[in-house]
């Protein structure tokens, strides 16, 4: 892999990064909160691969793997709350549920 | 016992630390106590130093070093103190001295408000403090400390009434005229030191005596500045009869053992010197001449009874200035310890005849004192008489002789010298007599009339009648012991004045008796006398101060001035003095002083000393938690869309400072 290419891919993992970061911070329902913190995590992940390609090391595909298995994860927690959040009086207004209890 | 000299100036410390800075109320009647009880144990503290003396003839104590000393090159600076004969009998008068004076002022401050007399009370224990630091000083830093804390006590204490402008004015004056003295002194010490490597005085005497230079010439020349200014000498004599301005107490220490005895015990410590530079020796003698004739004629002119006692103290230095440059050491010695107790004596005596005559100082309204306070004016008369030199009766005529007899036999000049002291004598005798022939006098139609009997009732308590007793017993038999003290300082030596002993006496003699004339002729013609312009231009001083105030003053006001004036500096001082006026504004409430004075509620010893600050302080610092706990609360928003941004902004924050850090 040339040099270009990798800090090219890791432009890409920043962007994706920060389109994620800013979709977080910028949107207040729940649910596209939760779509982009899935965009943030595949920014890393995407510089995880890049990285290990660029040294030749396995270590940036099993980190890629740890960090798709902790998105899964973390979505399964992410929908539970979702799903609760609708059922009560709150809503799926993030910055309405601010006190963590009713 | 040489422990016991280090801490010779300590109890009148301690007792300044207490009345200064303790924060806890003290009645007078505390204060008083804590101030005697400080000056009696400085008494107490120099009886076993005289008795070692008197009883094993172990008379010189130390060089003992006070400090630890490493090694800075080849010069020697352990700081240490010393009492020698000279150190000795400066010490004993003084803390004598302060003692009658203290116990006076105890008596005589009543009146005056609870902070005042705790201020005042202060004053007067580190005054006593400084003298005795600067008396058992063995080099030049200590002995310097003490010449400096002097000057500033001197200061508080004669601009003591802060109300008054006149007393400020006195006070900046005497600071002013004894800075210009204490900066020559500061130069002649430090050339010295420069020189010899040492800030032993003894290294230094020495080293000058064995070989004098141009430069020893010059230090000794600075410090002969030095000690005629605080001695008011000419030509800085000015500042003395000024200083008169502060409380009777006040004077009566100043003008007899502490402050302007500095000058005359600074010379007495470098007397050895005298010889070896002959030149510092004349002008020593010279000015001391000068400054006991012209202290003498403007003494006998003035009508202000404190006025007339500041320049009798000018004149009467003038005769220990002078024996002291004609290396009379003892005799210069002996006369300080009797002038201290007769000009004690005089001063407090005189400060209670004028409060009988309802606070006038003027002699024409003091005229009748003799009925309206028999004590005190029997006491003024026992000075007077000391002061006056009465032949064989008083204590001044003895040390006054002992002056007389070393000048006649001090080389070819002798004779000439020993005729104008005996004029200066002759002055003494008058310008002591006439307050006198003014008190004894019945009072002038008008001047007793509405001060009523009240003044005369006043009678003297013990702390005032034992003082005036003691003094006046110094004053009168002082003289029995003045040739034993002269010959014990000198170390031995007796003044040797072969032949000529009858001719000295009958000088003597007629020098009191014509200066006594003279007196009774001035009251006699008191009217044309009082009226003359001679009479006006001795009352100034022989225009002296006012040529100062011309030459010196005038125009540097005039510069200042101008300087004021311009635009620039004046915001130069306004940008410079804009820090000082909240302090000054603080320091002239006096919260201190304010804080003791306020009332007392019969409360815990804590909460009498605090009043209830503790408790409002507790709560503020409360209040303060509070006010942070509400202030960062305002972080915790509770929404996740905040907590993001600021896992980012820290994220960010490390990522820089990880980045900057692997730069290099």
């Amino acid at each position: 892999m040339t040099e270009a290419a990798f800090l090219g891919l890791l432009a890409v993992a920043g962007g994706l990064f920060a389109i994620g970061l800013a979709g977080l911070v910028l949107r207040r329902t729940v649910l596209f909160q939760l779509l982009a913190l899935e965009v943030m995590l595949s920014g890393p992940a995407l510089a995880f691969v890049a990285a290990g390609a660029r040294h030749g090391a396995a270590e940036g595909q099993a980190m890629t793997l740890l960090v798709i298995a902790l998105a899964a994860a973390e979505v399964a927690l992410g929908l539970a709350l979702f799903l609760r959040l609708r059922r009560g009086e709150v809503g799926t207004d993030a910055d309405a549920a601010a006190t963590l209890r009713h | 016992m040489d422990w016991l000299l280090p801490a010779l100036p300590v109890p009148t410390l301690v007792a300044f630390a207490v009345l200064a800075v303790a924060p806890v109320p003290l009645s007078p009647r505390t204060t008083h106590r804590i101030a005697i009880a400080a000056s009696a144990t400085t008494v107490l503290a120099v009886l076993p130093f005289a008795l070692a003396c008197l009883l094993h003839g172990r008379c010189t104590v130390g060089p003992l070093a006070v400090t630890s000393t490493p090694e800075i090159g080849a010069i020697d600076h352990a700081l240490g103190v010393v009492l020698d004969p000279l150190g000795l009998v400066t010490a004993a008068t003084v803390a004598l001295v302060s003692l009658m004076v203290v116990s006076f002022a105890t008596a005589f401050m009543r009146g005056e408000g609870t902070a005042d007399q705790r201020r005042f009370f202060a004053l007067m224990a580190l005054f006593e403090t400084a003298m005795l630091t600067l008396v058992i000083a063995a080099d030049a830093v200590v002995l310097f400390l003490g010449w400096e804390l002097v000057g500033l006590c001197s200061f508080f204490l004669i601009a003591y009434d802060t109300r008054s402008a006149a007393s400020l004015a006195a006070g900046r004056k005497a600071f002013v005229m004894t800075r210009i003295a204490d900066a020559a002194l500061f130069a002649g010490l430090a050339l010295l030191f420069v020189d010899n490597d040492t800030i032993q005085l003894a290294a230094m005497t020495e080293s000058v005596e064995t070989s004098p230079d141009a430069r020893d010439k010059a230090a000794l020349a600075l410090i002969l500045v030095g000690a005629l200014g605080k001695s008011a000498q000419v030509p800085l004599q000015t500042w003395l009869p000024d200083a008169m301005a502060g409380p009777v107490p006040v004077s009566a220490l100043l003008h007899s053992a502490t402050m302007v005895a500095a000058g005359v015990f600074l010379l007495a410590r470098f007397a050895p010197v005298m010889e070896a530079v002959p030149a510092i020796g004349y002008a020593t003698t010279g000015l001391g001449l000068a400054t006991a004739l012209l202290g003498g004629v403007a003494a006998l002119a003035q009508n202000d009874i404190k006025r007339l006692l500041a320049y009798s103290t000018v004149s009467q230095i003038g005769y220990m200035v002078m024996a002291v440059g004609v290396g009379a050491v003892g005799a210069a010695m002996a006369h300080f310890a009797m002038h201290a107790a007769f000009k004690a004596l005089l001063f407090l005596s005189a400060g209670l005849l004028s409060e009988a005559a309802g606070h006038s100082r003027e002699l024409a309204d003091l005229r009748g004192s003799r009925r309206r306070a028999p004590g005190a004016f029997w006491a003024f008369a026992a000075g007077a008489v000391s002061l006056a030199g009465l032949p064989f009766l008083s204590a001044g005529w003895f040390s006054k002789e002992a002056i007389l007899a070393a000048l006649w036999g001090a080389g070819a000049f002798g004779p000439m010298l020993w005729t104008g002291a005996v004029l200066g004598a002759g002055l003494t005798a008058g310008y002591a007599r006439r307050p006198l022939i003014a008190l004894a006098r019945a009072p002038l139609g008008h001047a007793g009339e509405g001060r009523g009997p009240s003044a005369s009732d006043h009678s003297l308590g013990a702390e005032m009648a034992i003082p005036l007793a003691v003094l006046s017993a110094m004053a009168l038999a002082g003289g029995l012991g003045v040739e034993a003290l002269a010959r014990f300082v000198a170390g031995g030596e007796t003044g040797g004045h072969a032949g000529a002993e009858t001719l000295l006496l009958a000088g003597g003699i007629a020098a009191a008796v014509l200066g006594a004339a003279l007196a009774v002729l001035l009251a006699a013609r008191a009217r044309t006398f009082a009226g003359s312009r001679a009479a006006a231009v001795m009352r100034g001083g022989l225009g002296i101060d006012a040529l100062y105030r011309r030459r010196v003053v005038a125009p540097a006001s005039a510069g200042i001035a101008a300087i004021a004036d311009d635009p620039a500096a004046r915001g130069f001082v306004a940008a410079v003095a804009a820090p000082v006026g909240p302090v000054a504004t603080l320091a002239a409430n006096d919260p201190l002083g304010r804080r003791l004075d306020a009332s007392r509620s019969a409360m815990s010893p804590a909460r009498r000393a605090l009043g209830d600050r503790a408790e409002r302080a507790f709560a503020a610092l409360a209040r303060l938690v509070a006010r942070l706990a509400r202030r960062s609360r305002r972080l915790l928003t509770g929404r996740a869309r905040d907590y993001a941004v600021a896992a980012a902004l820290g994220a960010a924050l490390l990522l820089g400072l990880a980045t900057g850090m692997a730069w290099n």
